[in-house]
């Protein structure tokens, strides 16, 4: 269902670095005792785009994103990063993939300069390169003065926007966001989507999930509609909203049905 | 201002009071348990009064001394202090330090502890109420008593405000749970060390430790009505002035910590000293010595890492205790090395657990397994190998070096002082390498960083005693040459030298195995591997 979609508009956004799909899930599955909580995910992600993923709670957003990163081995189905296959070939992937996993430590016992300058040594860089670079990412994070204390003394949006500097410093091509906005104040949010679009600018992908659907609609060209561990709608935004809200079309799409009629709860109403 | 501190206080007390029904409940009940505790305690002191001067200075300095240290100490470990005069709360206030921490120490005379030990400390001048000039002593006393509480409460406070601002918040806590862990795990040994003390204790050798306790700041003031009963009473006025300046001082100190914490209320962050990092920034380049880097910085600020590190190290000192004591046989001794060897080896055995959920970076870095497997074991190897080395070579000193003893001769003993070494180094390096394959296989539950020492996960017992018990046997398997030669030398001296050869050599090939293995089951298994450390959380 979302083939069409996602081929259609591959055409779109693929002058920004060459051929193929940055992402490419095939037939996304995983199961947690018996139950198929991803259940079949197709999804293709061009390069270039920056594409939302939206869901209800339980979706299977954070457990497809967990696959698609290598986190978490899928019981079926493929999942590529710009050609590499995660499963098959994670190191080729890998190095082309920054992550931002949801609800996930860090290693706190480290200050947050440490801890960036260490990622990108694990990613290989050399010390000089990883310092620097740890550097300006604190810098454009606003992350610099609180550099020398230690992330477990963090705020939740300070943790997060470290963690973002983390799946950056090794200057991936795709970056897979779960939830990057939470917890986040207004100003650094502002100062996360411009860093974003700078990447994107620069010839990036950008996946990222979210419950926001106005952040969605005003950051991603591109949106994928989860439920039930399925992708129910996929394509560019106008496609996928066709001429309504997103939020509209996301409750309509997203279990609208199910939500009662509002004659229960009458207890709760002041007579 | 004192004053309007005092009647903060006061009210403070009361809003609690009026708000709780049970804690003016709590408050009576332990008001009269104090009271007959205190009572007893008087009667006693009194009844000192007949006694010798000598006996009766000996219970009131050596008591003295643990009321202060228990005024220190407590609060410390325990219960923290009573937060109603928290200096962070003034710091909006234009409220000067001196006042404000002479102020604190009144107010804390006015709970329910400080009434009854500050009753307490004036009482013991009951016990100095001797002879013609007993109006004299028991002003004395009084005074003596007085100022030793006022000392107790300044140092208890002054310890506790200077280690949560040093330390902040959370770094206090975990620094106390720290102490707390070991000072349980030495508790038992302690006792068992005093109880077979005792006996051989010289009734001189207390009297002089006594001496010199009383020229301490513990028990100077306790110690000055002492004199003056004994006709001393030089001596009593200076010992009285070097209290009362001691108090002064840690009044002035009290203050200098407050007035840093009255400008920045929340307790700084402890920041990463830069000196620390350029000495970690010497190690190598490259993935596996960034993952050391990182261990190591755990092994320093983790708590969990910390406290093991301190248990491995504990046991060597209780020996060296014990031996010194006479309760063990010095030649005990020679086992410092090996003990501490295999302690350490097997102190990684569930390293992914203690990540936690953090292990994601690894995986999400694709980081090779043999990446991680060798940096973990660099990191624990860079600073173990030096202090097993040297714990081996203390032990054998002790236990029986050539020149102290005079038993055995200087070749003999070279022998099983390289066995012992070789033991301790075959211990170290095969438990490192079999804890590299081995925190690989399964991780079992473990605590989280913030957790506190005292808690154990759930489920986690069965299995970590499995993976110890694997830990362990594995390791003995491994050491074993080096072991058993080190035991031979102890009757043919040349099989030291072999055991020194097996052990490092061997080990090093153990490490080495560990590493590839343990590196090739985390590549094929990594996912799996975050997978159980997060359904353990």
């Amino acid at each position: 269902m979302d083939e069409d979609g996602g081929r259609a508009s591959a055409e779109d956004g693929a002058g920004a670095s060459g051929a193929g799909p940055a992402l490419e899930l095939v037939g996304l599955v995983k199961r947690f005792g018996g139950r198929a909580v991803v259940d079949g995910v197709d999804l293709l992600v061009p390069a270039g785009s920056v594409t939302g993923l939206v869901g209800p709670n339980g979706a299977g957003k954070t457990t497809t994103l967990s696959m698609a990163t290598g986190l978490l081995r899928p019981d079926a189905g493929t999942a590529r990063v710009l050609g590499h296959d995660v499963w098959a070939d994670p190191v080729g992937a890998k190095r082309l993939l920054g992550v931002l996993p949801d609800g996930m430590r860090l290693f706190d016992r480290l200050s947050g300069r440490e801890l960036v300058r260490t990622t990108g040594e694990l990613h290989g860089l050399a010390r000089a390169v990883a310092r620097e670079r740890a550097e300006e990412l604190l810098d454009v994070l606003g992350l610099t003065a609180a550099g020398d204390e230690l992330v477990v003394d963090y705020s939740a949006g300070m943790a997060k926007k470290a963690a973002l500097a983390c799946s950056l410093v090794h200057a991936p091509r795709l970056l897979v966001l779960d939830e990057p906005f939470e917890a986040v104040d207004p100003l650094s949010g502002a100062s996360i989507r411009g860093l974003l679009g700078d990447f994107v600018a620069g010839g990036g992908t950008v996946v990222l999930s979210s419950h926001v659907m106005e952040l969605v609609e005003r950051l991603c060209d591109r949106v994928a509609v989860v439920a039930g561990g399925r992708v129910l709608a996929a394509g560019t935004l106008e496609e996928v909203r066709g001429g309504r809200t997103l939020e509209e079309r996301f409750v309509e799409l997203a279990g609208g049905g199910e939500r009662g009629t509002g004659e229960g709860l009458a207890w709760l109403r002041r007579s | 201002m004192v004053a309007a501190l005092l009647r903060l206080r006061l009210a403070l007390w009361r809003g609690a009071l009026r708000r709780d029904t049970w804690r003016v409940v709590v408050l009576v009940l332990g008001g009269f348990y104090g009271l007959g505790m205190l009572a007893a305690a008087l009667v006693g002191l009194a009844a000192l009064a007949g006694a010798p001067v000598e006996v009766a200075r000996a219970v009131v300095v050596a008591g003295g001394a643990l009321l202060v240290l228990g005024w220190t100490l407590v609060p410390l470990l325990a219960f923290g202090v009573d937060p109603s005069l928290d200096p962070a709360r003034f710091a909006t206030l234009p409220v000067p330090p001196r006042p404000l921490a002479v102020g604190q120490l009144l107010g804390a005379l006015l709970g329910v502890p400080g009434a009854l030990t500050l009753l307490l400390g004036a009482g013991t001048a009951l016990a100095w109420l001797r002879g013609p000039a007993a109006p004299a002593l028991g002003v004395l006393g009084v005074v003596g008593g007085v100022v030793g509480v006022l000392t107790a409460v300044a140092l208890g406070r002054l310890v506790t405000s200077a280690a949560a601002g040093v330390l902040g918040g959370r770094r206090a806590g975990e620094a106390t749970a720290v102490v707390g862990v070991l000072a349980l795990t030495l508790l038992g040994p302690a006792f068992a060390a005093a109880g077979a003390a005792v006996p051989a204790v010289d009734l001189d050798d207390l009297a002089r430790a006594l001496d010199v306790l009383a020229w301490t700041p513990l028990g100077l003031a306790w110690a000055a009505p002492a004199d003056a009963a004994a006709g001393a009473w030089g001596t009593a006025l200076v010992r009285l002035a070097l209290a009362v300046a001691v108090l002064l001082a840690l009044v002035l100190a009290w203050a200098a910590v407050l007035a840093r914490r009255l400008v920045s209320a929340r307790p700084p962050s402890a920041a990463a000293p830069a000196h620390r990092r350029d000495l970690l920034a010497r190690l190598p380049e490259g993935p596996r010595w960034a993952v050391a880097a990182r261990c190591l910085r755990y092994w320093r600020r983790d708590p969990r890492y910390v406290a093991a590190a301190a248990s491995a190290l504990v046991l060597p000192v209780v020996l060296a205790a014990l031996a010194g004591l006479g309760t063990l046989p010095a030649g005990a001794l020679w086992v410092v090395g090996p003990v501490a060897g295999l302690l350490l080896g097997a102190s990684l055995h569930n390293d992914v657990a203690l990540d936690g959920p953090a292990f994601w970076a690894h995986l999400a870095a694709g980081l090779p397994g043999r990446e991680d497997r060798a940096g973990r074991t660099a990191a624990l190897l860079l600073w173990g190998l030096p202090l097993v080395v040297v714990a081996s070579v203390v032990g054998a000193v002790v236990a029986g070096a050539p020149w102290t003893a005079g038993a055995a001769d200087t070749g003999d003993w070279l022998g099983r002082a390289a066995g012992a070494l070789g033991a301790a180094l075959g211990l170290l390096l095969s438990g490192a390498g079999v804890s590299a394959v081995v925190s690989a296989v399964r991780p079992y539950p473990a605590q989280a960083a913030g957790d506190s020492p005292f808690s154990s996960p759930s489920g986690a017992a069965l299995p970590g005693a499995l993976a110890q018990l694997v830990t362990t046997g594995a390791t003995g398997l491994l050491a074993l040459p080096a072991v058993a030669l080190a035991l031979a030398s102890a009757l043919w001296p040349w099989c030291g030298a072999l055991a020194l050869g097996a052990g490092a050599g061997l080990g090093a090939l153990v490490v080495r195995e560990g590493v590839r293995r343990g590196g090739a089951l985390l590549d094929r298994r990594g996912p799996e591997l975050l997978v159980a450390v997060r359904r353990d959380r």
